[in-house]
């Protein structure tokens, strides 16, 4: 029997800084010595751009078309620091299932006994945005990833996507699906920031592993086509990653989450609101309203 | 807005307010105090053995037609089913054109990376290399399921290839999975037709006064239709039959008529309001030509339409001499029990032939109900009997234990619908066979003279009967054979 591959799934909602996340979590693990792959489920297919000094691999997807059938070596690729990196890949927009695309790369990877072959120690997966469809809940189910971590920051609308994804992690609970190992607030600058994703990881009996904050380091090391753990290995943001890279290779115990109903989740925004116009029209101090 | 202006026609249970696919009952039982029909219209089994979909009445009609290319848009096995179909069309094509020809048709046969990539581009050149190589005048491109969950969108890939072929493009959206009445089949490619291959409404129209469009259906033989073409004749009538396997120069030729008249009610009701409100051709949808009073009754419609009152003298002629001519075989029939499964005006109407013929109606099993459905009803609960009715789209389980309870003499049922009832022994015929004759005054004796035959010797069910079993354990025949059905909102109470 081999030795137990930590499986690990990001979440969270387009644009909210998933790849950025996973691709520094990647970086920092594989200098702290664990073997990683990060598994890109998105068709745009640029989850592991900096890793691979800003460039596209070829994808599961569009060597299947290609030829028919693949080889781990045509869609396996090393990055910085010897991280493997993987394209899922699917459509073009608007055309096709991206959905069955992932299923179908997942399976592919399975097939292959890409993780056993390489001695893998942990598995990121990147996936797109909200679980709009049971191809992309294909990581959190059938026992693919044992644990889901979540991006998200302050904002309502990623907030939303995260409670939904919370909802399909706890369809899944009772069936060997992935548990939630918690919540990696990023953009987290202002102090109500953090007060919004506490509230939120509270309501939702789930924990915050990471607050992350926005940082220009991330931008210039991003435009370089590169991680900040290797753009900037002394920077204040990459031991923030570094930080995260360890509590998540030590994470063990996952749990299933409670999320919010569509009326709870309203009425807790709504709350909020009103908070943050009080704060906003100096009707009561940035301490106080939270 | 006329539903031909939406890309997509509505389901049959979206435009029908009274549909069901489960009730077991009685004819009148079924009619609620004061109200039209007490049919649930969310009746579900607990238990479901089969179910029919929309794809193989659509296919049917799609591959009957001549000149005509269908392209299958989805898995291959969707296309499956017109192997069986094809028998069908070879016979009507020799019948009609002294040679059996195949039905031409293609699939697209997607595969898991067409469902990932879509299947846009290899639709494209699928309707390309048909153009090139067989020149038909249509390409229908039938989507099955997979395009529809996909979203592979046909109508624009159509329109984009339009221009680059020959052929007519006809986008039909035949998937399965949004309906669970096959009838949606037929207005599926009503729709298909009228969108596309109709000439302009605004084109000057030179009426055809004796041409009447005669809506036929893919269980209608061509030995139905010349019985039809002969007493047209006699009325100076000319028949434009329409669509299953009429060339697409008898699309336009519909336009021009005089008159629609459907041959089954169930069945036109989508294109012959399209015909009417944009090309001005009146239509009669009410009664089916199957049985001595219906096929008068078919007939009075339409010379009273047509102001013919000659038809009085054909009426009395023709039922005088089948009258007679039936005489030799009546005594056999007597009393005799029959029990009719098949589509559901085909096999209400066929009810009341066989109650002209003497037999005794044991019990009735429809495919689906409607509100079509309620003139032909209407006849039966007239008679002052009642029968046992079982609506059900297929469900032999069902159909077995009712059969081992009603014990009929008799079964008439769907083509490839008699194993259950031959296996518990009772003598079967189809009720339709496109070979034989069903319709009119010649169909009713055509009819009687088969099932005479047939009652004359019925060893070979016996035998059947005696050594043929079927696959349900004793304890389900100890059931109600209508113990699954109940109402989804009941259940779902519950």
């Amino acid at each position: 029997m081999s030795k137990e591959i930590k499986q690990i799934a990001i979440y969270g909602k387009g644009g909210i800084g998933k790849s950025t996340t996973s691709s520094n979590i990647s970086a920092a693990l594989a200098k702290l010595g664990y073997k990683v792959m990060q598994v890109g489920c998105d068709p745009k297919s640029d989850s592991t751009n900096t890793l691979r000094g800003g460039t596209y691999i070829p994808t599961v997807l569009d060597t299947l078309r290609a030829k028919g059938k693949v080889t781990a070596d045509e869609i396996i690729f090393t990055g910085a620091g010897g991280v493997y990196c993987v394209e899922a890949g699917g459509p073009a927009p608007g055309v096709g299932c991206a959905g069955r695309g992932i299923i179908t790369a997942v399976e592919q990877l399975k097939q292959l006994r890409v993780f056993e072959n390489l001695d893998i120690d942990i598995v990121l997966y990147d996936v797109l945005g909200d679980v709009v469809c049971g191809g992309f809940a294909v990581p959190i189910r059938e026992g693919i990833a044992k644990h889901v971590f979540t991006v998200t920051s302050s904002d309502f609308m990623a907030i939303y996507a995260a409670n939904n994804l919370f909802a399909g992690i706890k369809k899944y609970s009772s069936t060997g699906g992935a548990l939630l190992g918690g919540i990696i607030a990023n953009s987290i600058n202002a102090p109500y920031s953090r007060a919004i994703v506490d509230d939120f990881a509270a309501r939702t009996q789930t924990q915050i592993v990471e607050y992350v904050p926005r940082s220009v380091t991330v931008t210039q090391a991003e435009l370089q086509g590169k991680t900040v753990i290797e753009a900037a290995p002394d920077s204040a943001q990459a031991q923030v990653y570094l930080e995260l890279a360890e509590k998540i290779a030590k994470h063990t115990d996952s749990k299933t989450p409670n999320p919010m109903s569509v009326e709870e989740l309203h009425q807790w925004a709504g709350s909020w609101a009103e908070k943050l116009l009080k704060i906003e029209t100096g009707e009561v101090a940035p301490k106080d309203g939270i | 807005m006329s539903n031909l202006d939406l890309t997509v026609p509505p389901r049959r249970e979206d435009r029908h307010h009274e549909t069901c696919l489960a009730y077991g009952g009685t004819v009148c039982g079924s009619r609620r105090p004061g109200k039209r029909c007490a049919l649930m219209a969310d009746a579900e089994r607990g238990f479901t053995q089969g179910s029919i979909c929309s794809l193989l009445p659509g296919l049917g009609i799609m591959c009957s037609l001549p000149d005509t290319a269908v392209l299958l848009h989805g898995g291959v096995g969707c296309g499956s089913s017109i192997h069986g179909i094809n028998g069908n069309v070879r016979a009507g094509h020799n019948a009609r054109r002294g040679k059996p020809f195949d039905a031409l048709w293609f699939s697209t046969a997607l595969n898991e990376v067409d469902v990932i990539s879509g299947g846009d581009a290899k639709l494209e050149r699928a309707i390309k290399e048909i153009d090139a190589l067989y020149q038909p005048q249509v390409i229908v491109v039938v989507a099955s399921c997979l395009p529809g969950i996909i979203g592979d969108d046909i109508d624009s890939v159509a329109a984009q290839v339009q221009p680059a072929v020959n052929a007519r493009l006809l986008p039909v959206h035949c998937e399965g999975f949004k309906t669970r009445f096959m009838a949606t089949a037929y207005d599926v490619i009503y729709h298909a037709i009228g969108r596309n291959l109709l000439p302009a409404p605004d084109e000057k129209i030179i009426r055809e006064e004796k041409t009447i469009n005669v809506m036929n259906v893919g269980s209608m033989g061509r030995i139905d239709e010349i019985e039809i073409e002969r007493l047209f004749e006699e009325l100076g009538l000319t028949a434009n039959f329409y669509p299953v396997f009429a060339r697409p120069e008898s699309f336009s030729r519909a336009t021009r008529a005089a008159l629609s008249i459907s041959t089954c009610p169930t069945h036109d009701d989508y294109f012959l309001t399209h015909l009417e409100e944009k090309f001005g051709v009146p239509y009669l949808i009410r009664n089916m030509p199957i049985g001595i009073a219906n096929t008068s009754a078919w007939l009075r419609d339409l010379a009273e339409k047509l102001k013919l009152p000659q038809v009085e003298k054909l009426i009395s002629a023709e039922e005088a001499e089948l009258r007679a001519a039936l005489q030799e075989f009546l005594p056999l029939f007597k009393d005799k029990r029959v029990f009719l499964s098949a589509g559901e005006y085909r096999s209400l109407a066929t009810a009341s032939l066989l109650k002209e013929l003497g037999f005794k109606i044991a019990g009735i099993r429809s495919f689906h109900y409607d509100n079509f459905a309620e003139v032909e009803l209407e006849k039966l609960r007239a008679g002052g009997e009642d029968f046992t009715w079982n609506v059900a789209n297929v469900q032999p389980f069902e159909e077995a234990n009712l059969l081992k309870k009603v014990k009929p003499d008799l079964f008439l049922g769907h083509w490839h619908g008699n194993q259950t009832a031959g296996r518990l022994g009772i003598p079967t015929h189809v009720i339709y066979n496109t070979g034989y004759g069903y319709i009119g005054y010649r169909g009713v004796y055509d009819l009687a003279r088969r099932l005479h035959r047939k009652l004359s010797n019925t060893a070979f069910t016996d035998r059947l009967g005696k050594y043929g079993r079927l696959p349900y354990r004793d304890s389900w025949y100890q059931e109600e054979p209508f113990a699954y059905i109940r109402s989804k909102n009941a259940a779902n109470a519950e």
